[in-house]
């Protein structure tokens, strides 16, 4: 048998003379591959900008030693230094700095505080002007220089000698640019928002006197990098952390593994939703050339040669929908990869530079062939169906409406579709895609195609439904319209899969985002109890800001308006990330508010709030608040203690209650600051939370504090109400990338609704000439078709609503939480019931308007003698 | 012998009732001969048609074309057979719609393996006889009726198989077109010796055959030389 030629003539024949349905079908595959393509290239991307950075930074260095945020003593560099097996070890200061007047993540930069003198055995850089690296004593003898990337300066178009405003421990500081990095070695870390200080300028000017954050070790020459580590260890004790840049690295998978969960589910199920409209598409094309294929198979094609001839048909389709959704993809990560940055950032305390979006050659291969398989895979089924196909069918006019056979086939899909359902209830419920990645896409694929199948058969009942209901009504129109959407169930089940798989993806994404969102508002509605919050630049609701001096406090609380806060109280919060058993966690020092509060900051799960916090802050010994996520981690119960490593040794901290807080998703330890301060030797505070007397106005103390303490130290405030606004802001956009997945599932399913309307019309051209015949105007049969449309879109949608609520709720309460260690309570979405069902209808409308049109302008004689 | 029907049987269930289409229909055909079955709805006439082209398996009996026997095929084996040794006429022409009536004629040969360029002067050759050599590039949707059935003449002729089948060839077209028609097979089976198999219950049609078969509750009720 020849498929060549099967597919020259008949194959490629279809695909060129259906132009409108070939188009539609290969831009669903588009649509869903440049989502999965968009994702896959921020993921990959992400990865390899975070690992960079780790090797750019880590340079020859085999090993490095650090003890969290607030760095460690000085003196230990020498201790390092002086251990056997090391050849040379360099110091650095890291911090975080904010052009003045920043209030984003994006305004701040890296700062790195390193001894050029001793810099070349570990890092290399390569300025315009080399000299500043190879004599680097001209930079040194001026404190206020400062070395910027290229990239950077050229953003905020800067040059050599330029003067730049960044706000420190201190206030703001001026400093003066005086040399400019290319690209290369350290220069490519943190995608290039990066500036080199002097280390001790870095520590005067970032509240690190006296303290390194981290030394970098080259082993000497046949030094075992394992022996050496060891001897650090034990040598330093515990508080450090001796790592190997790709441990580090191992750690940044670890943690984008469990984000990029949520961002992979929804970008395979929008793939899904691609994949069901080839399905459907080539179900609808077998079903309309049944005689075609009769008669192919009567003139002696086999039916293997039938399987092949679709199959083919759908590996052209598959190809250029591939290729088309490469570039798609490749356009689509540019717009969402800054909101996915943002968001990893938000919810990890990591700072995410996305250097390049990169989509190499070996992706687009895999892409191509993937994409093009899966199409193929999904076509199979309709395929193998039209192998079945007899050659009787040729003799036959008209192909028969459905028979018992069919009939029977129905009902089992929609046992197949509630079983479907079922299996992805038990595995989610399970968590059976822990226990093999298999299951989570078989439990993915069986949550899409258990609802296409499943979701018809509600849409009927609805339809009857609404029929009895509409029987007495003077509505002849509508009523043939519902009469024809029971009576075509082939055709009514296409027409309202292709639809609803797109609203349900639709549904479920607003499921998972109104429950992250009113979960975390209620949240925040609950535990912040200040009025002002007064810190420096950089992003408050992420604590991503450049931390100032604690004496602040004493200057703010002397503003006209501002509450005191009463003997051994304190205002000030301290937020840091610290590692534990390997994960970044977060930690918040605070100090113990004023009564007046009444320790509504303290979210306590259960037990007596007021007795528990103050049994916290009033501990003699160390004392922690934990949260769920951290028990788990920690594998403890309140009222156990945990050891945790601190610049000064291991410490035991008595649990003493559970706390519920989305600062980070693998946990958060509440700690008095006090202790936090002496233990970690860090006196430096993230934010001030004050309280305004009654009768006093937020804006009349904002601009005192503006006018003074403000002025001098570079502070911002801002007031409770503005605070939180931000945060939801915030997880809005954490959040806006998942609308463009809800635009290209809806523009799937548009396509796939319109591609089976105008078959549909097709099919029925001689019905619809017979009704003219009989007396219909064209305005009425367009009518008609109009109403079949819109009927489907608005049950598909309500059907959606459900199902997609139903698997978002299980998605929430049992894959998310045991993915991300945050407990987010399932909260349905109940702005997005209208818009769904609006949606539904508006997209039913647009793909029902030209098929109506279509069915209108048929001629009478030409529609009856239609075959 | 060119074709061999023997004790043909063929039961159909049809929801809860059983229908015996054939009752054991035996016949055979010689080389050349033009033979029309007649007979009237339901008598069973078709499904013969239906089961001498390998297109339906008989319950009982079996159908011998040229000495193979067409029972013992496998599907693939019997989609070979029906592409080599037989040729097809439609009632409602059955032409791709996609293809042109050039490509239309050459289509078996194509399902083959054969180029388009090796099949091509033949399938000139044939659509010229049937008087459409300025139709050859259009599509059946710019043809009429008439034309469109001879396209379908044509392509069962391009494999220049052994047996023709035409299940009611006229019964889609004006009575003038379809005597037209007729005159073209009846000259078919006189000048290239083919032996055509027509099922119709027009008499006028079955009249431009040299025998006549008549058909009633599936059995054969006369066997006529014309």
């Amino acid at each position: 048998m020849s498929f060549s030629n099967l597919f020259r003539f008949i194959g490629l024949r279809h695909i060129r003379m259906r132009p409108a349905r070939t188009i539609l079908t290969t831009l669903g595959v588009a649509f869903g591959i440049s989502l999965y393509v968009a994702i896959a290239i921020i993921n990959h991307s992400t990865r390899n900008s975070m690992k960079e950075s780790i090797d750019a930074v880590a340079g020859k260095a085999k090993i490095s030693v650090s003890a969290g945020v607030a760095g460690f003593e000085e003196a230990k560099f020498e201790i390092i230094r002086a251990i056997e097996g090391v050849e040379s070890a360099v110091p650095l200061v890291e911090a975080r700095a904010f052009f003045e007047g920043a209030t984003e993540s994006t305004d701040g930069l890296q700062i790195m505080g390193v001894d050029l003198l001793q810099e070349a055995s570990v890092r290399t850089y390569k300025a315009t002007d080399q000299r500043i690296i190879e004599d680097p004593l001209s930079f040194l003898n001026q404190p206020d220089s400062i070395i910027l990337t290229k990239a950077l300066a050229a953003k905020r178009n800067l040059a050599i000698d330029s003067k730049i405003r960044l706000s420190t421990a201190d206030g703001v500081r001026e400093f003066t640019v005086r040399g400019l990095l290319e690209p290369e070695g350290a220069a490519r870390a943190y995608g290039g928002t990066l500036a080199i200080l002097d280390i001790d300028a870095a520590r005067v000017n970032f509240g690190k006197e006296g303290k390194l954050d981290r030394v970098d070790i080259v082993p000497a020459q046949g030094v075992a990098v394992e022996a050496l580590e060891k001897r650090l260890r034990d040598t330093l004790g515990p508080g450090y952390a001796v790592e190997r840049p790709e441990t580090q690295s191992a750690q940044i998978d670890k943690l984008l593994d469990s984000y990029q969960l949520i961002l992979t589910f929804f970008s395979t199920l929008a793939l899904l939703v691609g994949l069901f409209l080839v399905m459907n598409s080539i179900s609808i094309a077998v079903a309309e050339r049944k005689r075609e294929i009769g008669t192919l198979r009567a003139l002696g094609a086999t039916r293997v040669s039938m399987v092949v001839l679709f199959v083919t048909e759908v590996f052209v389709i598959g190809f250029l929908g591939s290729a088309l959704g490469c570039v798609l993809g490749k356009l689509l990560s540019h717009r969402l990869s800054h909101q996915v940055a943002t968001s990893v950032a938000a919810q990890f305390q990591t700072r995410v530079e996305i250097s390049r979006l990169e989509f190499t050659p070996s992706q687009i291969v895999f892409t191509l062939v993937a994409g093009t398989l899966a199409a193929v895979l999904a076509a199979l089924f309709p395929a193998l169906k039209a192998a079945k196909v007899h050659p009787l069918e040729s003799m036959k006019r008209h192909a028969e409406t459905a028979g018992e056979a069919e009939e029977a086939r129905s009902r089992a899909l929609i046992v197949l579709g509630f079983a479907l359902l079922a299996f992805t209830t038990v595995s989610m419920i399970q968590q059976w895609g822990t226990v093999w990645v298999g299951f989570d896409y078989l439990t993915k694929g069986s949550s899409v195609l258990g609802a296409a199948l499943f979701g018809p058969f509600i849409v009927f009942l609805l339809l009857r439904g609404f029929g009895a209901l509409t029987k007495p009504l003077p509505l002849p129109i509508l009523r043939i319209s519902q009469e024809n959407l029971m009576r075509s169930r082939r055709r009514t089940t296409a027409n309202v899969m292709a639809l609803m798989v797109g609203l349900y993806l639709v549904m479920l994404i607003s499921s998972v985002r109104s429950s992250f969102h009113d979960t975390l508002t209620e949240w925040l509605d609950r535990v912040f109890v200040a009025d002002i919050m007064v810190g420096s630049n950089g992003r408050f609701i992420n604590a991503d800001v450049q931390p100032v001096r604690e004496e602040i406090v004493q200057e703010l609380l002397q503003i006209p308006g501002i509450r005191p806060i009463g003997e051994g109280h304190g205002a000030a919060s301290r937020i840091v990330p610290i590692h534990f058993q390997g994960v970044k966690l977060a930690v918040k020092a605070i100090d113990h508010y004023a009564e007046f509060y009444e320790y509504r900051n303290i979210p306590l799960v259960s037990g007596d709030r007021v007795a528990v916090s103050k049994a916290f802050f009033e501990s003699k010994e160390p004392a922690m608040l934990a949260t769920g996520s951290f028990l788990t981690l920690a594998k403890k119960k309140v009222g156990e203690t945990v050891a945790l490593e601190t610049p000064k040794g291991l410490v035991s901290f008595k649990i003493l209650g559970e706390v519920t807080d989305y600062a980070s998703p693998n946990g958060v330890i509440y700690l008095h600051r006090p202790v936090y301060a002496n233990l970690w030797n860090d006196h430096l505070v993230t934010v001030f939370v004050l309280s305004l007397i009654p009768g006093h106005s937020f804006d009349d103390v904002k601009a005192a504090i503006d006018r003074g303490p403000g002025k001098k130290w570079n502070l911002v405030t801002i007031s409770s109400r503005e605070f939180k606004d931000q945060m939801q802001s915030a997880i809005d956009r954490s959040f806006a990338y998942t609308k463009a997945i809800e635009w290209i599932a809806l523009l799937v399913g548009l396509l796939g609704l319109l591609n089976t309307l105008l078959i549909s019309v097709m099919e029925r051209t001689r019905e619809i000439g017979m009704l003219r015949a009989i007396g219909s105007t064209r305005l009425q049969v367009s009518r008609m078709i109009f109403n079949e449309a819109v009927l489907q879109g608005f049950f598909g949608s309500i059907v959606a609503i459900v199902l997609g609520a139903y698997v978002g709720k299980l998605f929430v309460e049992y894959a998310l939480t045991s993915s991300l260690g945050w407990v987010i309570d399932y909260h349905f979405p109940k702005a997005a019931i209208a818009s769904t069902i609006l949606t539904g209808v508006l997209v039913a409308g647009i793909a029902g308007f030209f098929p109506a049109r279509k069915a209108a302008q048929l001629e009478i004689t030409e529609a009856l003698d239609y075959e | 012998m060119l074709l061999s029907v023997k004790s043909l049987e063929k039961t159909y269930t049809r929801g809860e009732e059983t229908v015996r289409a054939l009752k054991g229909v035996s016949l055979d055909i010689r080389d050349g001969q033009f033979v029309a079955i007649m007979g009237p709805s339901g008598s069973g006439k078709s499904t013969l048609l239906h089961l001498m082209g390998g297109l339906d398996r008989p319950s009982k009996g079996e159908v011998i074309l040229r000495g193979d026997s067409m029972a013992s095929m496998s599907d693939s084996e019997l989609s070979l057979f029906r592409r080599k040794k037989l040729g097809f006429i439609f009632q409602f022409f059955n032409l791709l719609p996609t293809l042109s009536a050039l490509e239309n004629v050459c289509l078996p040969r194509l399902l083959g393996n054969e180029s388009i360029k090796k099949i091509e002067p033949r399938a000139k050759e044939l659509l010229q006889k049937m008087g459409l050599e300025h139709r050859m590039h259009h599509k059946p949707d710019q043809l009429s009726g008439g034309e469109m059935q001879r396209v379908a003449i044509a392509r069962a002729l391009i494999s220049d198989p052994a047996l023709i089948l035409a299940d009611e060839p006229t019964g889609n077209l004006d009575t003038k077109t379809g005597e037209s028609i007729l005159g073209l097979l009846r000259e078919m089976a006189q000048t290239t010796g083919k032996t055509i198999v027509m099922v119709t219950h027009d008499p006028k049609a079955a009249s431009y055959g040299n025998r006549l078969i008549r058909m009633k509750d599936g059995e054969l009720e006369s066997d006529e030389l014309l």
